[in-house]
């Protein structure tokens, strides 16, 4: 499979690797290359006598190298993919050493080995068990919870921009402790809000009603529906086995990354994956979390084609999932993507998810002949008939969007809610592109 | 949306404060929120909560988005040009990833030579970049084509696209614009240069005559001397000072005719026979006149050497003024060719060679330099005089005893090094890699040839505890290389 370079520096851990990653894409430092259709190798002479060996999967974009670099994918990885970019002329299609051949082997052995791990027995009394005593836990926290959320619409939030970070923290560990963490992230996410943004009262009650209705929600769930229980127990903070989700059949479709996003959460990476499925349609969300020092199970970055089975999360409106098993697609083309035809259809579609999940988080959208323009000293998305969505103040790369679109409207991949939007990538000449 | 008010104000004061009724919210709110307060199992905070949650879901849902028909739009006209290739763009994207100005600006002259533009994605970098350097925007305003100049419209931090005629510069400009103008039509067209000078003399403050009056530094002539003289009698000594420099530049100027007239009196070549008359003695007799005209020593003459000086202070000021006269007065002084003058000095006034050289470049007798090349003496002003094969020639055979002042100049050359020079100098640089360090090369690798990159490893420092330093810098250096080789190689394929 073919990446591009931003694809490429996309799989970079950080800045500093890119950085490298780049010096190393010249064939001075690659003693040896190669190719075939499923590992692409390289030699790189490093500052020690002997060539570091660097391999890549290209049929699910792994990485191994006998350099001693902790980060992953190291710098001899990104260098070699990115030399392939740009001169794949200087790869031939030799014969595959015995280095890499043994490791490509090896992951499929142990790609067939997860399949066959027999599943421990599980002791389903003492399971119940915990559950019980959890569900109490998170009860009582929701109880508490419930009175503090009182407390605060009974005073009034004129005056909670002054309450200091302990406030919002005491609360946020007495989640942690009703082993609520969903609700935890909730009531920081509440403190964390911009008291100097003119406003923000809509943003406040908005984050506040979101955590009354699943803390309400939560107390009132055999009436629910199942999938609408799912929803507030993962809200609540409940996980979901993944290995049993793994264990459904889940969505076979061709996917195309359009969007991902990392952020550091106590020493922990989230990062999010944004796909949509071309036969189906279907938006998706793949996080990852991966703890300093450990190596990313899944390899994507924006633009990339895969071939993947995705499982769903149980919800009323299913996004969050995980890949079963993908390999590397060929690149499409914009007109594979059924996109929404405008701002209205974007409103329907919200109003029939805010029916089924009043408190969902943000989703994308693709949304075709969108044009970047400005109005009231702000920016905004306008579509063929007129309407207008603002553009989030904290997106940074209006410029390069201007500077794509020339005036001219783009099929654009947006997320947000109501009528503000961030984009994440645009179709220009065909190519996706991240901005 | 007035029942998204409702939920605000309530919980801005609080539900202990009396809360408005029911009576403002929407039809399909009303029937649920009654419903809602008629539950008696649960408190005023609850009651509101549910209601508030009621009400936020329905403004999600009935989101509607703002439509506005009539917004001007402008859209970006379609380019003659090409874009560049693929490749070039990718180094492009290295060389701003690098943020190295020096190789952006090979690669946009290139990119101009070609007739070719950068992809949309990289307009809104360059164009950053050319906001901070001025030397950058001619040609980032060139490569990026109708679209970067629809952009410019639209984000007033690149208003540099927009171009003013020379005269609306000249009349409302900054005063670095007006001088960065006059100086560029002093290069052209000095007369003009000059006479939009005098059209405005007089509404100019006098820190901004200063100013003005300097750039007539370049092809400062006789067309200029009239002006000139007159500006003598100008208030501000700063300005009076400014146009005696100027005078001092021209030859046949009131102050070069005065210098002149006391040179002839006071240096001359005496030819005497020697030996029976076998023999010719010459000699350059110098000696001052017994009265000096003190104005000379107004016009920036020095009357004394100083405490320490090892030469006379008639000498001194005799020196002054030979450095302070054309060459060419020399040759009608001692009635021979410039060569011979040269030699005469060399041999008779050696303590003056010197002086003559200086003079040489301050009233750039580019013919001279020839006599001067096995001089001993280095003159810097000569490197610009100079023919392109001859500058590396005249700074190699200085290279080895005074090696960074020899690189100091050398990076002022306007072409790139040579092969050998470039290798000279890295064998000097390598004894002073804290000098010539990353930042060093980033600056000037315009000027290191890519043939280089072959000889590089080679190239060590002579003390072994610098070897470290110098590998640092060296393999920055290698990379820098890499990039240039990329693109002239992306722009040659």
């Amino acid at each position: 499979m073919q990446l591009t370079e931003d694809q490429i520096y996309a799989l970079a851990p950080d800045e500093a690797s890119k950085k490298a990653g780049r010096d190393l894409a010249t064939p001075a430092k690659w003693v040896t290359k190669g190719i075939n259709d499923q590992a692409l190798w390289g030699e790189c002479q490093g500052s020690g006598s002997k060539p570091y060996q660097t391999q890549v999967d290209l049929s699910a974009i792994a990485f191994k190298c006998s350099c001693p670099s902790r980060k992953f994918p190291c710098k001899h990885g990104l260098g070699l993919l990115l030399l392939c970019a740009r001169q794949p002329g200087l790869f031939t299609n030799a014969n595959i050493p015995a280095w890499v051949s043994d490791w490509i082997s090896k992951r499929s052995e142990k790609e067939e080995k997860k399949v066959e791990k027999a599943e421990k027995p599980i002791d389903e009394a003492a399971q119940a068990k915990r559950q019980q005593s959890r569900e109490q836990k998170v009860s009582a926290g929701i109880n508490e919870l419930l009175i503090w959320v009182k407390d605060i619409v009974r005073n009034g939030i004129l005056t909670v921009p002054e309450k200091g970070a302990g406030y919002w923290d005491n609360m946020a560990r007495r989640m942690v402790d009703a082993q609520a963490s969903g609700m935890a992230a909730m009531v920081k996410n509440l403190g964390a809000t911009n008291f100097w943004n003119e406003g923000w009262q809509d943003n406040f009650m908005d984050k506040l009603l979101q955590l009354y209705l699943v803390a309400e929600s939560y107390q009132r769930l055999p009436g629910i529906n199942p999938l609408l229980q799912q929803d507030i127990r993962s809200a609540i903070g409940f996980t979901v086995n993944q290995d049993e989700l793994r264990q459904q059949s889940g969505l076979t479709d061709t996917w195309l990354v359009i969007g991902k996003d990392s952020r550091d959460e106590q020493q922990i990476t989230v990062e999010q994956n944004w796909l949509y499925g071309l036969k189906s349609n279907q938006y998706a969300l793949v996080l990852q979390f991966i703890a300093r020092g450990q190596v990313a199970q899944l390899s994507i970055s924006t633009g990339m084609y895969l071939d993947a089975e995705l499982s769903y999360f149980p919800s009323v409106v299913p996004y969050r999932a995980i890949i079963k098993n993908h390999v590397a697609a060929k690149s499409g083309s914009a007109h594979d993507i059924k996109s929404f035809n405008g701002w209205q259809q974007v409103a329907i579609q919200e109003t029939s998810l805010n029916s089924r999940l009043p408190f969902r988080n943000e989703m994308p959208f693709i949304i075709a002949a969108l044009k970047p323009v400005q109005y009231q000293k702000q920016w905004w998305l306008q579509d063929q008939e007129g309407c207008l969505c603002r553009i989030a103040s904290d997106f940074k790369n209006i410029w390069q969007l201007m500077a794509l679109s020339g005036g001219e409207p783009l099929t654009m991949t947006v997320i947000g809610k109501e009528n503000e939007y961030k984009p994440l990538g645009v179709w220009h000449q065909n190519n996706y592109k991240t901005i | 949306m007035k029942a998204w008010e409702y939920v605000i104000n309530t919980a801005m004061l609080g539900t202990d404060k009396p809360m408005p009724g029911n009576q403002n919210l929407p039809d399909s709110i009303t029937e649920i929120a009654v419903k809602i307060d008629a539950i008696d199992s649960i408190d005023k905070e609850a009651k509101f909560l549910q209601k508030a949650s009621v009400i936020y879901n329905y403004r999600q849902c009935g989101f509607t988005p703002f439509q506005k028909q009539d917004l001007p739009v402008t859209i970006a006209s379609e380019e003659i040009k090409p874009y560049c290739s693929l490749l070039a763009a990718s180094v492009l994207n290295d060389i701003l990833n690098e943020d190295n100005t020096a190789l952006l600006e090979l690669w946009m002259s290139r990119c101009c030579e070609k007739g070719q533009l950068f992809l949309p994605d990289a307009l809104p970098a360059v164009l950053d970049k050319a906001e901070k350097d001025t030397s950058l925007r001619s040609m980032a305003i060139a490569c990026s084509g109708n679209r970067g100049e629809w952009l410019s419209k639209l984000n007033p931090v690149w208003g540099y696209f927009r171009t003013f005629p020379d005269e609306e510069i000249w009349q409302t400009g900054k005063p670095e614009e007006r001088a960065a103008l006059l100086k560029k039509m002093r290069q052209d067209d000095p007369g003009r240069a000059r006479e939009w000078l005098q059209q405005t003399w007089e509404q100019e403050t006098a820190a901004s005559k200063v100013e003005l009056l300097k750039t007539l530094r370049i092809n400062a002539g006789t067309g200029d001397l009239e002006w000139l003289e007159s500006l003598l009698n100008e208030k501000g000594q700063k300005v009076k000072d400014e146009a005696i420099a100027l005078l001092k530049l021209i030859p046949g100027s009131s102050i070069v005719n005065q210098y002149e007239g006391l040179l002839k009196q006071s240096v001359n070549l005496k030819k005497e026979k020697a030996l029976l008359g076998m023999m010719n003695k010459v000699s350059i007799w110098q000696k001052l006149p017994a009265v000096v005209d003190e104005s000379i020593f107004k016009s920036g003459i020095e009357k004394l050497a100083g405490q320490k000086a090892s030469i006379t202070d008639e000498s001194f000021i005799l020196y002054q003024l030979i450095g302070s006269v054309p060459p060419s007065f020399w040759e009608k002084q001692f009635e021979c060719t410039p060569g011979q003058v040269v030699e005469y000095f060399d041999k008779y006034a050696n303590d003056k060679v010197t002086a003559l050289g200086l003079a040489v470049s301050r009233f750039k007798q580019k013919e001279w330099i020839s006599y001067f090349l096995e001089q001993p003496g280095f003159y810097p002003d000569f490197i610009e005089m100079m023919a392109t094969v001859e500058q590396e020639k005249y700074l190699t055979r200085f290279l080895k005893a005074d090696a960074q002042n020899m690189i100091h100049y050398a990076l002022r050359l306007k072409h790139e090094w040579g092969l050998d020079f470039a290798l000279l100098a890295f064998r000097e640089m390598a004894n002073h890699p804290y000098e010539y360090n990353r930042a060093f090369f980033s600056k000037h690798i315009k000027l290191i040839p890519v043939s280089t990159l072959s000889h590089l490893e080679k190239i060590e420092p002579k003390d072994a505890n610098l070897q470290n330093a110098w590998e640092k810098g060296k393999h920055h250096l290698i990379k820098l290389l890499g990039l240039k080789q990329q693109t002239l190689k992306a722009f040659n394929a």
